[in-house]
C-alpha cells in the first residue's frame, strides 16, 4: 500500500496554521492578534471538518497507518471533542485576552501547537509519536502559563508546571524505555503480543509504575495534583480552562489505550494503582476545595475530584468502565467549559503597573451575582450543578454511569467513597450559588462588566442550554460514546 | 420503543410539563408588564393543572390495583431506562394534593413581583407529579432530585434570615440520603438489568441484601419523610422558608410516598425483619417532636414539629403490616399535608401583620382578627384530630390497627402511638390560651386588620376539604383501598 497523507490532513492543517502564523510574525510588524486569532479558528473547524471527511470511513474500519498511528472512531471523536475545545476556550477567552494583553500572534502559536500535540498523542500507536506528541502538548503549556510575564503569579506558576512536568516527562520516557527493554518494541500493537505471552512481568510492571505516574500528573490525579491550583491561579484564565479540559482529553485517551491494550495483561496492577489515586483524588478534590476562596484555586480541586471519578470509571477494565471514563469527561469538559466561561465574562482589572488585582475570580466577586447579571448567574448555577451532579443535568449521568460501572464489577467500596465524595462536593459547588443568588452585590466589587462579543454570548448560553437539554437526554451522548468505542475495537 | 397498548393522551406527561414549561415562562416573562403578565400565567397553569388533576382522579378506576394512566417510552436505551408513567391508588392521592397545594400556593402570592418564586413553586409541582407517576427507579430518582434545585433556590432566594444554613442544610442532607438509594438502585439493576419498579418486586434477593438495600432506602426516605433521627434539616428549611415553598416541602409527602413505593414491596423481608425497630423509631418520634414542639415558641416551628410528630404515626402505620393501619397511615399523609399547608398560611398571615410568630409576643388576637383566630383553631385542632375532620380518621385507623391483634405487645404500641392525641391536644391548647386568647400582650394587636378575602377563601377551601375528608373518608380510602390490598398481600410474601 502506498503511503498517504490523506489520514493525516488534520494534524497537517493545524501545522500550516501554524507555520502561517509564525510567518506572519515575522514578516509583519504588527502585534495584534486579530488575524492569528482567525487562521486558528479557521484552522480548527477545517481540521474538523477534514476528520470527518477523511476519516469517516475508518469509523467502522479501523486502520492504523503504518503501525504508528491509530484512526477510528474514538480517535475521531476525542480529536473532534479537542479541536471544538479550544475553538470555544479561545471564543469565550476571546475579551479576556484583549484585557490582559495577550492578544499576540505567539498566544495562539502556543495555543494551536500544544493542541496539535493533544492531537497526535490522541492517535498516536507507538511510543515514539506518542512521547513525541505529549512533549509537543506540555511544552507549550509551560509558557501559556507565564504568559503574563510581569505578574508574578504567573510566573512562578510557570516555573512550577514546568519543574514538575519535566519531572513526569522523565518519568513517563523511563516506564517506556524499560517496557521497551522488556519488550523489545516500541509500538503499542507489538508489545501487546508480547506483554501477553508472558515477557518479564517484572520489567513491565516497573515500566507501568512509572508511566501511571506521569500520567498521573498530566491529569492531575492526587498525590501529582500539586501543581494544578496554583497553575490555574496563576495561569491566565483561557490558559486554565484549556488546561482543564483538551490535554484531559488526551491523557484518557492515552491511559485507557495503553489500559486496554498493549498492557492490559497487567490489569490486576493497573486497577491497584488507579484505585489509590481514585481514592485520594476523589477525598482531596472533594475536601481541599472547600477551604478555597478563589473559584480558579476550588476548580481545580473540582477538576482533581473529577479525574478520581474518571479514574474509578477506567479502572474497572472493561468495555463499560472505559466507556463511562470517555462519557465522563466528555461531560465534564462541557461543563467546565460553561464554568469557565463564565468566569473569563467576569472582569479582571489591573492596577496602573499592568499586575492583576485577583478580581473576576475570587469567589467574593460572585456575591450577589444574581442581581447584577442574571443570565451569568443562571449559567455558572447549570455548570456548577452539572459538576456537582445533580439531576437532571449532564454532569449527574457521567457519575451515573462510573458509578454503575464500577458497582457492577464489584467495586463496592470505591462506589461508596465516590458518592461520599460526591455530597462534600455539592457542599462547595452550592457556595457559588449561594454567594450568587443568596446574598447582596458587594459594591466596592460591583464594577461594569466587560463585554463580550455576541456570538461568545450566544454560544455560551447554548453550551449552558446543552448542559441542560443534554441532560434530559442523556442517550445523546451517552449513546454516540458507547457506540464509537463498540467500533474502535482498539481504544 | 415498545409502547403500551393505551387510548388516552398523554395526560401525566402533560401534568409533569405543563408546570415545569409554565414555570419557564414565567421567569421568562418576568419583566413584561411588572410582573403581573408572568402571575397570572402562574395562576393560569396552576388552574390547568389543578383541573387535568381533577379528572385524573375522576377517571381513576377505584377497584383496581393496577397501574393507569400508563405512558412509556425508551429514555436511555443503554442502561434499559425507560420513560414509564402511571400511577395507582397509592399515588393518585398525592397527584390530587399536589394539585390542590400548588394551586394554593400560587394563588395566595399577592405580589406581582415575584416570578422567579412562582417559576421555582411551578417547576418543584411539575416535578412533583413526575415523583408521583414515575415507575422507572431512575426516572423517579431524577424528579425526586431535581426537586431540590427550584426548592434550594427558592428558600434560600427568598427565604428568612437564616435561609443560607438552612437551605445548605436541606440540600446536603437530601442529596447524601439519595445518593445511597442510587447505590441500591445500582445493585437492583445489577441483578434484574432493568430499572422497572414494578420487576424488581418480583426479583428474589437474599435476607443479607434485602437489609443493605433497605438501609439504602432508608436512609434516603427516612431523610425526605422526614423521620427521627434523620430530621434535622426539616424544622429549619420549613421555618427559613417562605410559606408557598415551606407548603410544597411540608405537604407533599414524597419521602413516605418512597417507603410505599420502593422500600417495602422490594425489600418485604427485611422491612418485616426490622419492622420493631422502625416502630420503635416511630414511637419515638411521635412523643419526642411532641415533647420538642411543647418547647416551641415561633408558630411555624411548633408546627413544623406538629408535622414531623405525624409523620411518626404515618412510618408506623406502614410498619405494622396490616390494612387498617396502612389505610390510615396513607390518608393521615393526606390530611396532615393539607393540615400543615393550613397551619403555614395561618401563621404566614399573622406574621405579615406582627412581622414575627412568637407564641409570646402575641396574645388575645381574637379580639382583633375573629376570623383568623377562629380558623387557627379549627386547624391545629384538625392538626391533633379533631373528630370531624380527616386527621381523626387516619390517626384513628393506625391506633386500632396498632392495636388489632389485641398481644400485650402491640396494646403497648398503640398506647403509646396514642399519645400523640395527648402531647398533641397539650401543645395546640398551650398555643391556642396563649396566642388566640389570653391578654393582649402588644398594643398593636388591637389594631391589626382581619383575614383579606383572599385568604379567607384559601382557608375555607382547606378547611371545606379537611372536613369534607373527616365526613366521608371513603372518598380516599376507596382510591387506596385496593392498591394498599395488594400492596400488603405482596409484602406478606417472602421474596427469598
Amino acid at each position: 500500500m502506498t503511503f498517504s497523507l490523506i489520514p493525516f490532513l488534520p494534524e497537517l492543517t493545524l501545522l500550516a496554521a501554524l507555520v502561517l502564523i509564525l510567518l506572519a510574525t515575522t514578516v509583519s510588524p504588527s502585534r495584534d492578534g486579530t488575524v492569528a486569532y482567525g487562521v486558528t479558528q479557521l484552522a480548527l473547524w477545517v481540521a474538523v471538518a477534514l476528520l470527518w471527511l477523511t476519516q469517516a470511513r475508518y469509523i467502522v474500519n479501523p486502520r492504523i497507518v503504518e503501525g504508528v498511528v491509530l484512526r477510528n472512531s474514538s480517535t475521531l471523536l476525542m480529536q473532534s471533542a479537542a479541536l471544538i475545545g479550544l475553538s470555544l476556550a479561545l471564543l469565550y477567552g476571546r475579551a479576556s485576552l484583549i484585557r490582559q494583553k495577550l492578544w499576540q500572534p505567539e498566544t495562539f502559536l502556543l495555543f494551536l501547537c500544544s493542541t496539535l500535540g493533544v492531537v497526535v498523542v490522541i492517535g498516536a500507536y507507538h511510543f515514539v509519536p506518542l512521547y513525541l506528541g505529549l512533549e509537543l502538548m506540555a511544552l507549550p503549556l509551560y509558557a501559556m502559563v507565564a504568559l503574563r510575564k510581569d505578574d508574578a503569579m504567573s510566573v512562578e506558576a510557570g516555573l512550577k508546571y514546568f519543574f514538575l512536568g519535566a519531572l513526569a516527562s522523565g518519568f513517563m520516557l523511563y516506564g517506556i524505555s524499560l517496557i521497551y527493554g522488556a519488550t523489545g518494541s516500541l509500538g503499542l500493537a507489538a508489545v501487546g503480543s508480547l506483554a501477553m505471552s508472558g515477557a518479564s512481568h517484572g520489567l513491565l510492571l516497573l515500566g507501568l509504575f512509572f508511566l501511571v505516574s506521569g500520567l498521573a500528573f498530566k491529569l492531575s490525579a492526587v498525590p501529582f495534583h500539586m501543581w494544578a491550583p496554583d497553575v490555574y491561579r496563576g495561569a491566565p484564565t483561557v490558559v486554565a480552562l484549556f488546561i482543564s479540559t483538551v490535554p484531559k482529553l488526551a491523557a484518557v485517551v492515552l491511559l485507557l489505550r495503553l489500559m486496554s491494550g498493549p498492557l492490559s495483561p497487567l490489569l490486576v496492577y493497573w486497577q491497584g494503582m488507579l484505585a489509590f489515586l481514585a481514592v485520594l483524588s476523589m477525598i482531596v478534590g472533594a475536601v481541599a476545595a472547600i477551604a478555597q476562596t478563589n473559584l480558579k484555586r476550588m476548580l481545580a480541586y473540582s477538576t482533581i475530584g473529577h479525574m478520581g471519578y474518571l479514574l474509578l470509571g477506567a479502572l474497572v477494565g472493561t468495555q463499560d468502565g472505559f466507556g463511562a471514563a470517555v462519557f465522563y469527561i466528555l461531560t465534564y469538559v462541557l461543563s467546565n467549559l460553561v464554568a469557565f466561561g463564565v468566569l473569563l465574562s467576569m472582569n479582571e482589572t489591573s492596577d496602573e503597573s499592568g499586575a492583576t488585582l485577583s478580581r473576576g475570580s475570587d469567589l467574593e466577586d460572585f456575591r450577589g451575582l444574581y442581581k447584577r447579571s442574571p443570565i451569568r448567574a443562571a449559567l455558572m448555577t447549570l455548570a456548577m450543578l452539572s459538576l456537582a451532579g445533580v439531576p437532571p443535568l449532564l454532569g449527574f449521568y457521567g457519575k451515573f454511569a462510573v458509578i454503575a460501572a464500577a458497582l457492577m464489577n464489584g467495586f463496592i467500596w470505591l462506589s461508596v467513597v465516590a458518592i461520599l465524595t460526591s455530597v462534600i462536593a455539592a457542599y462547595y459547588y452550592l457556595r457559588v450559588i449561594r454567594l450568587m443568588f443568596f446574598s447582596s452585590p458587594d459594591e466596592e466589587r460591583a464594577s461594569e462588566f466587560p463585554c463580550i462579543g455576541v456570538v461568545a454570548r450566544v454560544v455560551l448560553v447554548l453550551n449552558g442550554v446543552a448542559l441542560l437539554v443534554l441532560g434530559l437526554f442523556p442517550s445523546a451522548l451517552l449513546d454516540l460514546t458507547v457506540q464509537a468505542l463498540a467500533w474502535a475495537r482498539v481504544l | 420503543m415498545n409502547g403500551e397498548m393505551n387510548n388516552m393522551p398523554p395526560v401525566l406527561s402533560i401534568l409533569i410539563w405543563l408546570p415545569i414549561i409554565a414555570g419557564i415562562l414565567v421567569l421568562a416573562l418576568r419583566h413584561v408588564g411588572h410582573g403581573r403578565w408572568s402571575r397570572w400565567l402562574a395562576n393560569l397553569a396552576a388552574w390547568v393543572a389543578f383541573i387535568i388533576a381533577i379528572f385524573v382522579l375522576c377517571r381513576f378506576q377505584t377497584g383496581s390495583g393496577m397501574m393507569q394512566f400508563t405512558e412509556r417510552v425508551m429514555w436511555i436505551p443503554h442502561f434499559s431506562i425507560e420513560y414509564a408513567l402511571g400511577i395507582d391508588g397509592l399515588s393518585v392521592l398525592f397527584i390530587g394534593m399536589n394539585a390542590l397545594i400548588t394551586l394554593l400556593v400560587i394563588a395566595a402570592q399577592k405580589s406581582d413581583s415575584k416570578s422567579g418564586y412562582l417559576s421555582a413553586l411551578l417547576i418543584t409541582s411539575g416535578l412533583t407529579y413526575g415523583a408521583f407517576s414515575a415507575r422507572d427507579a431512575v426516572l423517579f430518582y431524577v424528579f425526586f432530585e431535581a426537586m431540590l434545585i427550584p426548592m434550594y433556590l427558592a428558600i434560600g432566594v427568598f427565604g428568612g434570615a437564616q435561609r443560607r444554613y438552612a437551605t445548605t442544610k436541606f440540600f446536603l442532607y437530601t442529596l447524601f440520603g439519595s445518593l445511597f438509594m442510587l447505590l441500591a438502585l445500582f445493585y437492583l439493576y445489577s441483578v434484574s438489568q432493568t430499572f422497572s419498579m414494578e420487576a424488581w418486586q418480583h426479583l428474589p434477593l437474599s435476607i443479607y441484601m434485602q437489609l443493605i438495600l433497605f438501609g439504602a432506602f432508608f436512609i434516603a426516605f427516612a431523610v425526605k419523610t422526614p423521620m427521627w433521627p434523620l430530621h434535622a434539616w426539616a424544622p429549619d428549611a420549613y421555618v427559613e422558608a417562605p410559606t408557598g415553598a415551606a407548603v410544597m416541602l411540608a405537604a407533599t409527602k414524597i419521602g413516605a410516598y418512597g417507603f410505599l413505593r420502593l422500600l417495602l414491596p422490594i425489600v418485604p423481608d427485611a422491612a418485616h425483619q426490622l419492622a420493631p425497630l422502625m416502630i420503635a423509631l416511630s414511637l419515638f418520634a411521635v412523643i419526642y417532636f411532641g415533647i420538642v414542639a411543647l418547647a416551641q415558641t415561633d408558630l411555624k416551628r411548633l408546627f413544623a414539629y406538629s408535622s414531623v410528630a405525624h409523620m411518626g404515626l404515618v412510618t408506623l402505620g406502614f410498619f405494622l403490616f396490616n390494612a387498617t393501619a396502612m389505610k390510615g397511615a396513607v390518608l393521615l399523609m393526606v390530611s396532615n399535608g393539607l393540615a400543615i399547608a393550613a397551619l403555614f398560611f395561618v401563621a404566614e398571615s399573622l406574621k405579615t401583620r406582627f412581622g414575627d410568630c412568637k407564641l409570646t409576643d402575641c396574645g388575645g388576637i381574637v379580639k382583633a382578627m375573629p376570623w383568623l383566630a377562629t380558623l387557627l383553631v379549627f386547624f391545629a385542632m384538625a392538626n391533633i384530630g379533631l373528630p370531624g375532620t380527616s386527621g381523626f380518621v387516619g390517626e384513628f385507623l393506625v391506633i386500632i390497627g396498632a392495636v388489632g391483634h389485641q398481644s400485650g405487645y402491640q396494646l403497648l404500641v398503640g398506647l403509646l402511638a396514642a399519645t400523640v392525641l395527648i402531647i398533641g391536644a397539650a401543645y395546640t391548647l398551650w398555643m391556642v390560651r396563649r396566642v388566640v386568647f389570653g391578654p393582649i400582650t402588644h398594643p398593636s394587636v388591637v389594631a391589626l386588620s382581619d383575614l383579606g378575602t383572599r385568604e379567607r377563601l384559601l382557608l375555607s377551601v382547606l378547611a371545606a376539604v379537611m372536613l369534607g375528608f373527616g365526613l366521608w373518608p371513603q372518598a380516599l380510602l376507596g382510591m387506596a383501598d385496593a392498591s394498599v390490598t395488594q400492596l400488603l398481600a405482596h409484602v406478606a410474601l417472602p421474596k427469598l
